[in-house]
């Protein structure tokens, strides 16, 4: 715990000095009880000048315990504060050397702060101190000069030597009141006063248009008498103390207005309790500044700095401060203040002040209009959105329930949740029953596994569509398309449909068509059966007639027969009974033409190199007669009297999409000078007719070693028709 | 092997009539020509041919295979299946019947004669 103990030292009044006494001892009892700290302890002692309670000393107090306690914890601060009193006593001053010692005695201290030139003068050269090494830091002397000997006197501080402060008052002195010529002091005698004295002294040059009237008195009634009798091209300006007439001091504050009262001129001034009492302003200095850095340079002694290596400081700033109320009381011009001033006691412009308040009002009335704007026009939009999305619900709702198709909802395991009306129309349930089934009870027995696999699919790939069959509650069976989609989890939907009468449909028509496969199948059958009566015909009546050329004349006719029945008989056999293979007709059909001329492989061979060609009905029968002439005629013609022989035949088809036969034969071919066109018989004309005018292809004969017919044509001169 | 004779089952006459012609101008004789299956069945017992022409697909209660089928029960003779159709299914159920021979029409009397002469010739 920190001790603090104000003692009142005063010489000559033995009541006091006992008392002060009885203080002091109190004081080293206490600082001896706290001697005995767990932790570092820093016993430190403040002579200050002046005396208890003068707010310069207390502020200066104050500044140097703060810039300690900011570092060092507040336990381990022991502060005692002595007074010297100067202000009221100086003419007297009473403590001696030996008096000092014997108050302090032997107590530690570690280090001592004066303020003000009175303690420092005094603490300078102690030889209590010096003797035992107790470092020194002043605050506050006035009219410093550095001999460069602090070290010795293991002491640093901050000197008062306001010669910039002491200057820039008189420059805003004169800025204000250019025609000021005097400028009258009052001092009191004190070495702090008479320092001050010198300052201005010696920074007399700077104004030579100014003469400075120093006058030494210190009772107040004669500072009043002085300031009274002011008049223009003067001002004032206090420095020092102020007694009444019972030799009582005054303090500053009420000293200062007294006499700014009295004083018809402006009044300037340098220390902080005289602004705001009464002088116009001045370049302010404060006690607390002056305090705090004191302590600073304190805190660096404790923390083991020698005094000597901390040089003092030689100057301080000040703040320039002035009063409103005293610049309104000399008409003095605001604008005419230096850079950086300060104004006190400004009264705030009563307008801005409402226009603060209205502007305040209005933007607060405008948030709240627009905020109730808002919530009106929110509340709106929110009742309007709710029922635009109830009537969205409802209409969706209607959808749902009045669908021609019917909607069922369905959980994983099948079982309905939601029903729509047209699926209680379909499945004759009531949609309380339905609710009650599943998927799987509502399945015809016929549709139960592909049922299972469409809802497999719906749940591997998120929708499917069926055609399944369902049991209706009077137990009838009926197709239904399922249209299914993976809503979420357990939540799955179709979009079903009647579809019975279309599967019926698709069924009559698949066998209406089967029935007209088979009737086109017969008929090609009843065709070629009805050419091989035709056949049978011809061969009687040949039979009959039993002229040879004539049977040669029945036969050939047969054989044309023969070969359009053999298309009718591919026709049937055909996939799609349209086509026909054209590699196997001529195979067949050679098969056919030898047996029908009675010709073996022996006698003649047929060479085969046949590609895989198809033609329509139309171009086949046209194809079949024009090869059945090319053959015959070779089997007639080409290998007479049992002569041994090939034919060649070959069938192809080109990229550009042409068919080409070609049949040649090595036999005898014809007489020289035969010409295919004039000279044919009907075999020929048939080829030229069928190739040339039919099929609308290019015939062409070439006669050498044997009989070589080659026929092209393009297959489009018909289009399927089924 | 002239002479033989042979029993026709054809329902369409022109073509019974053309086969008939030319078996008998190929030396064979022709005992009867049946339209219908119970009739072949009936020629069969009263005739008892050397061979039976049976087209599958005739007129009558029992068509060329179910009569094979009777015939065979009492009369162990080649019977040459004929058919206009050449669709498998149908060729399928005859050969299920083990014919002498499966033929398609049109016929050749060539075709006849190669297998009376060789095959049957043999038996």
């Amino acid at each position: 715990m920190c001790a603090y103990t104000y003692m009142v030292v005063t010489a000559g009044k033995s009541g006091l000095r006992r008392a002060a006494l009885i203080v002091v001892s109190l004081l080293f009892f206490l600082v001896t009880l706290e001697a005995q700290p767990e932790n570092r302890k820093w016993h430190i002692l403040v002579l200050d000048s002046y005396h208890e309670g003068f707010a310069w000393s207390v502020a200066q107090f104050e500044g140097i315990k703060g810039a300690l306690t900011a570092e060092l914890p507040e336990n381990s601060l022991d502060i005692s504060v002595f007074h010297l009193d100067d202000r009221r006593f100086h003419t007297k001053l009473a403590l001696t050397e030996a008096y000092f010692a014997q108050l302090a005695g032997d107590q530690h201290l570690d280090l001592i702060f004066t303020t003000d030139n009175s303690a420092y003068s005094f603490m300078r050269e102690s030889p209590w101190r010096l003797g035992r090494r107790i470092p020194l830091v002043f605050a506050g002397v006035n009219d410093y000069i550095s001999d460069g000997k602090e070290g010795e006197f293991l002491m640093t501080g901050i000197a008062e030597n306001f010669l910039s402060g002491r200057s820039d008052t008189l420059k805003a002195a004169l800025a204000l009141l250019p025609g000021t010529k005097r400028v009258v002091f009052t001092l009191d005698g004190t070495p702090t006063s008479m320092a001050i004295q010198k300052e201005f002294e010696a920074i007399g040059d700077q104004f030579p248009r100014l003469s400075f009237d120093f006058r030494t008195i210190d009772d107040i009634e004669g500072q009043l008498a002085l300031v009274s009798r002011l008049g223009k091209g003067d001002i004032y300006v206090p420095i020092g103390t102020h007694l009444d007439a019972s030799g009582t001091l005054l303090t500053y504050e009420e000293a200062m207005e007294r006499l700014s009262a009295a004083c018809p001129v402006p009044s300037f001034g340098f220390i902080e309790n005289r602004i705001s009492h009464g002088i116009v302003g001045g370049k302010i200095l404060t006690g607390h500044d002056h305090g705090t850095s004191a302590g600073k340079l304190g805190l660096a002694i404790l923390r083991g700095a020698p005094p000597g290596s901390l040089p003092p400081l030689m100057d301080n700033p000040g703040k320039l401060l002035f009063d409103h109320r005293q610049l309104a009381r000399f008409s003095l011009p605001e604008s005419a203040l230096p850079n950086g001033a300060e104004i006190l006691f400004k009264p705030a412009d009563p307008l801005a002040e409402i226009w603060g308040y209205l502007l305040a009002y209005t933007v607060a009335l405008v948030v709240l209009t627009v905020i109730v704007i808002l919530l009106v026009v929110g509340r709106r939009r929110l009742r309007v959105a709710t029922e635009r999305l109830a009537r969205s619900e409802a209409t969706l709702e209607s959808y749902f329930e009045n669908s021609p198709e019917a909607i069922f909802v369905a959980d994983d395991a099948g079982r309905y949740l939601r029903v729509n009306r047209g699926a209680s129309l379909l499945t004759g349930y009531s949609p309380r029953d339905l609710l009650r089934l599943s998927v799987a009870e509502l399945l015809a027995p016929a549709s139960v596994d592909e049922g299972r696999a469409h809802f497999s699919r719906v749940f591997s790939e998120g929708k499917a569509y069926g055609e399944l069959q369902f049991r209706r509650q009077d137990g009838s069976i009926f197709w239904m398309s399922v249209h299914a989609v993976r809503l979420g989890r357990d939540e799955n939907f179709a979009i079903c449909q009647d579809i019975t009468r279309r599967i019926e449909g698709e069924e009559g028509v698949k066998r209406s068509l089967i029935e007209k496969v088979t009737l086109l199948r017969e008929l090609y059958h009843r065709t070629k059966n009805n050419m091989s009566v035709i056949i049978a015909m011809l061969e009687l009546q040949a039979l009959e007639q039993g002229d040879e050329r004539l049977i040669n004349a029945f036969k050939e006719a047969e054989n044309r027969i023969r070969s359009m029945a053999l298309v009718h008989q591919k026709l049937y056999d055909a996939a799609d009974l349209s086509h026909i293979n054209l590699k196997d007709y001529i195979r067949d059909l050679i098969e056919l033409l030898s047996k029908s001329y009675n010709v073996s492989s022996t006698e003649v061979a047929f060479d085969t190199e046949l590609d895989e060609v198809e033609v329509l009905i139309d171009s086949a029968i046209p194809c079949g007669l024009i090869l059945n002439e090319l053959i015959s005629n070779a089997l007639i013609f080409a290998f007479p009297e049992g002569r041994k022989g090939r034919i060649s035949v070959s069938l192809r088809r080109d990229k550009d999409g042409s068919i080409e036969f070609f049949v040649a034969d090595d036999g005898i071919g014809v007489p020289i000078g035969f010409d295919f066109r004039r000279d044919g018989h009907l075999g020929l004309q048939t080829i030229f007719g069928l190739g040339e005018g039919q099929l609308e292809g290019s015939v062409d004969f070439h006669s050498g070693a044997g009989l070589a017919c080659r026929i092209t044509f393009k297959d489009d001169q018909y289009r399927p028709r089924v | 092997m002239k002479h033989t004779r042979i029993l026709v089952v054809e329902d369409e006459f022109m073509i019974a009539s053309q086969l008939k012609t030319n078996l008998i101008k190929g030396g064979h004789i022709v005992c009867g020509i049946a339209s219908r299956g119970e009739d072949a069945i009936d020629m069969a017992r009263k005739e008892v041919p050397d061979a039976i022409l049976m087209d599958i697909r005739i007129r009558g209660s029992q068509d060329g295979m179910a009569a094979a089928k009777v015939i065979r029960t009492f009369l162990d003779v080649p019977i040459i299946f004929t058919s206009g159709y050449a669709d498998h299914e149908m060729r399928d159920q005859a050969l299920a019947l083990q014919p002498s021979a499966y033929l398609l029409k049109p016929i050749s009397i060539a075709q006849i004669e190669e297998l009376l002469e060789g095959d049957f010739a043999a038996k």
